[in-house]
């Protein structure tokens, strides 16, 4: 985005073949006679150009909310990349090393919900009725895996499968 | 990641529906609203005044930005919504925001030089600026020399180029009428 058709300095920008003496004030001049109706066109051609520079400013913001979400999915990758480090090639996985994965999720500020997506809200629901009696509430990942008993947490491979 | 470094994108842009999309922007901005008919009555007033009353110039030109500005978010919506379905049948996939950066460089910015030029030929004619005068103080490229980019071609084949011969160098000409001095003032590149 550059140039401004009806700018002065348009006019009095000339190459050297063209420069004959008392050209450049001659045009000056003219300029000013016409100035009444060149600030119009130039309105014209400002307006547009804002128009296209509030477009490139959209194309921009599109740009920001990808890297934001690449940035989102890199800390649940990190969640799952601990997962599938810790279990064994038959898909078990110890409480205390489950234990891990929910204190790195807890960590990086993911919730249970977010990082568990339709299966794991079942199975918040499920926490939930058993914690309503005694008044409690899940706020973190590591309350999850606490409450299910370490292993015994269901569906640890397709939950993560399903983020 | 900038759109621009993402260039290597599998959309032919020459093979698009331009002018199934191109009718689809049309009949988007020749749909006028009912209660901005006033605006447009207002519209026909001013240019048929112009000869007549400077004051409202300024109106006038608002009055048509408003216009290219809303043809300009027509040509977005079209080709950011045609470009995304494309893009869905495609086996290698162009992020959206590059496509969104395609709709805005490839079809909007061009659709705005374009509009301008008419947009501005119009007001000219309508408000009787005199040629002369705009081709004098705009039409900086008028003189300018014009330089032989490379050896004359040799007439038979296989018969080298003559070396002896004078470069021709000619001078670009006045624009003559109106279009091509607006094409000259606003190229697709300056917008």
């Amino acid at each position: 985005m550059c140039g401004e058709p009806f700018h002065i300095a348009r006019v009095v920008h000339r190459s050297s073949s063209q420069y004959e003496p008392g050209l450049i004030p001659q045009l000056l001049e003219l300029y000013r006679t016409q100035e009444w109706w060149i600030s119009h066109a130039g309105f014209l051609w400002d307006s547009i150009v804002e128009e296209i520079k509030r477009q490139h400013g959209e194309v921009e913001i599109e740009i920001f909310g990808r890297q934001l979400e690449v940035l989102e999915r890199t800390n649940v990758e990190k969640v799952i990349d601990l997962y599938s480090e810790l279990r064994a090639p038959d898909g078990s996985i110890s409480d205390e090393d489950l234990l891990k994965v929910a204190s790195l999720a807890d960590q990086l500020k993911l919730r249970p919900a977010e990082l568990m997506g339709k299966v794991g809200t079942d199975c918040l629901q499920l926490i939930n009725r058993k914690r309503r009696n005694r008044r409690q509430t899940i706020a973190t990942i590591l309350d999850v895996v606490s409450d299910n008993g370490g292993s015994n947490f269901p569906n640890w491979t397709s939950i993560c499968n399903m983020i | 990641m900038s759109p621009k470094s993402e260039r290597r994108s599998s959309i032919k842009w020459e093979e698009l529906p331009h002018p199934r999309w191109g009718l689809e922007i049309s009949r988007r901005c020749s749909f006028r609203a009912q209660k901005t008919a006033h605006l447009d009555a207002r519209g026909l007033l001013l240019r048929g005044q112009l000869r007549l009353d400077r004051s409202i110039h300024h109106e006038f030109m608002s009055h048509e930005a408003g216009e290219i500005i809303s043809e300009l978010r027509a040509c977005r919506d079209v080709y950011r919504e045609g470009l995304i379905d494309v893009n869905k049948t495609l086996s290698t996939k162009t992020p959206r925001e590059t496509l969104c950066y395609y709709a805005v460089e490839y079809a909007v910015v061009p659709r705005a030089a374009s509009l301008i030029r008419s947009t501005l030929r119009r007001y000219f004619e309508f408000s009787d600026i005199p040629f002369d005068a705009v081709q004098l103080l705009f039409d900086t490229s008028a003189g300018s020399i014009l330089f032989p980019m490379s050896e004359p071609m040799a007439t038979d084949a296989g018969r080298p180029a003559v070396s002896g011969t004078r470069p021709r160098v000619t001078t670009v000409e006045p624009a003559r009428d109106w279009p091509e001095l607006l094409q000259r003032m606003i190229s697709r590149c300056v917008v």
